[in-house]
């Protein structure tokens, strides 16, 4: 008896048993190929509910930030427009000459020299403006126009502050004269 | 125990002699019925179906759960899709509230100061003792090792007044809480007699705090 009229035999005598085996080859080959879909579509929606969370989070957190990011651009504005620029060399020493005839002391030296970056320094958006400053004036004066210097319109960076003595003062009212040369940076666009 | 008839009882008398009882057998077992009181097929069908059944089961079992996930990923999508507009228009803000706040940062940095020069002058002149005059003063900001002030002045009186009141100037650096919360070390590193102007001359170092740096304990 060949193997076919065999089987053809033992199906015909167990018909039930036959049909649960054909199913469970079935369920086999289907579990099989389904195998990794569940670990795929887990992944899938694990990562699209995150991103949706995320979205939601993104949502409410940035309640009010449209009035807060409109307040940040007008103090940007008037950090902006309390720049130096470079290239406008003239307004800029007028600056420091306008502070002289407030303050009282007499600028003997004005510079302005070129902004230096560091090889290796985070891009910033703005740089500061170097100056060398040189006054000769009594304490008082001095001490003003450093004043009128640290709240003045430019953000203003000292790096060096030299005060020596000078000699006496010829003006009225006033005591030693002091020499104040200074090294300072103000915050500009290049 | 037998009795004496019985025992005198001939042999022949016994049970006669018989032949060993046979039959053909003609019986073909695999036509028969199966007779056993448990059928051997309701054990193959029901291993067999329980086998199937369980595997239906499970393999039923992970396509209503692949079912469960793909409605889950068309929700989540669903969600994606509806929130996209607004969620791009919170990252651009987000981005533009960072830009500028950027800008706010550094010119907040820019300007950071362990002490004003103006304050640090005026303090000086507010605590210098009597006998002791600066003429020099020298701060240094942005110096590498940190900030710096060299003060360079003279103490007069007798030599021996005047030397103690040089030598104990770098106190006032180490008292006062202004000085204190700006000052990080004060040293006097040179002290000579000046006889020409009869004073005692001195120098004073004082290395300043970094804003935003906090001493290491």
């Amino acid at each position: 008896m060949s193997a076919g009229a065999e089987l053809h035999t033992l199906v015909k005598k167990h018909p039930i048993g036959a049909a649960a085996v054909l199913l469970s080859v079935a369920c086999g080959v289907l579990l099989y190929f389904r195998s990794s879909t569940i670990t795929t579509r887990t992944t899938d929606a694990s990562s699209k509910a995150d991103e949706a969370a995320k979205m939601q989070a993104n949502i409410t957190n940035s309640a009010g930030l449209a009035e807060q990011t409109e307040k940040m651009r007008e103090a940007a504005k008037e950090v902006e427009a309390r720049l130096v620029r470079r290239s406008q060399l003239a307004i800029n020493l007028q600056y420091f000459y306008k502070m002289e005839s407030d303050s009282g002391v007499k600028i003997l030296d004005v510079r302005q020299g070129e902004p230096g970056q560091a090889r290796n320094a985070p891009r910033t958006t703005y740089t500061g403006i170097p100056y060398n400053v040189s006054v000769q004036g009594t304490f008082a004066q001095t001490l003003s126009f450093l004043k009128r210097l640290e709240n003045g319109r430019h953000f203003c960076r000292f790096m060096t502050v030299t005060y020596t003595k000078a000699g006496s003062s010829d003006r009225a009212g006033g005591g030693d004269l002091m020499n104040l040369s200074i090294n300072l940076e103000l915050l500009g666009q290049p | 125990m037998p009795s004496l008839q019985q025992l005198l009882r001939k042999r022949s008398d016994a049970e006669p002699v018989t032949a060993p009882l046979w039959h053909p057998n003609f019986r073909n077992y695999e036509r028969l019925p199966d007779t056993k009181t448990v059928r051997t097929a309701f054990f193959v069908n029901a291993v067999a179906g329980g086998i199937a059944a369980c595997l239906l089961l499970y393999a039923g079992f992970n396509e209503l759960k692949i079912r469960q996930l793909n409605q889950q990923i068309a929700e989540a999508q669903q969600q994606i899709d509806t929130r996209k507009g607004q969620d791009d228009q919170a990252k651009k803000l987000s981005q533009a509230f960072v830009e500028e706040e950027k800008k706010l940062s550094e010119a907040v940095t820019f300007t950071a100061i362990a002490m004003p020069p103006t304050e640090f002058v005026a303090l000086l002149g507010e605590t210098l003792p009597k006998d002791i005059a600066i003429e020099f003063f020298d701060m240094r900001l942005a110096e590498a090792a940190g900030p710096t002030v060299v003060l360079r002045g003279m103490a007069s009186g007798s030599p021996e007044q005047a030397s103690g009141a040089a030598s104990s100037y770098a106190d006032v650096f180490r008292t006062h809480p202004r000085f204190i919360a700006a000052v990080d070390k004060a040293d006097i590193t040179n002290v000579n007699r000046d006889t020409q102007r009869g004073v005692i001359t001195f120098e004073v170092v004082l290395r300043l705090k970094t804003p935003g740096k906090e001493k290491k304990s």
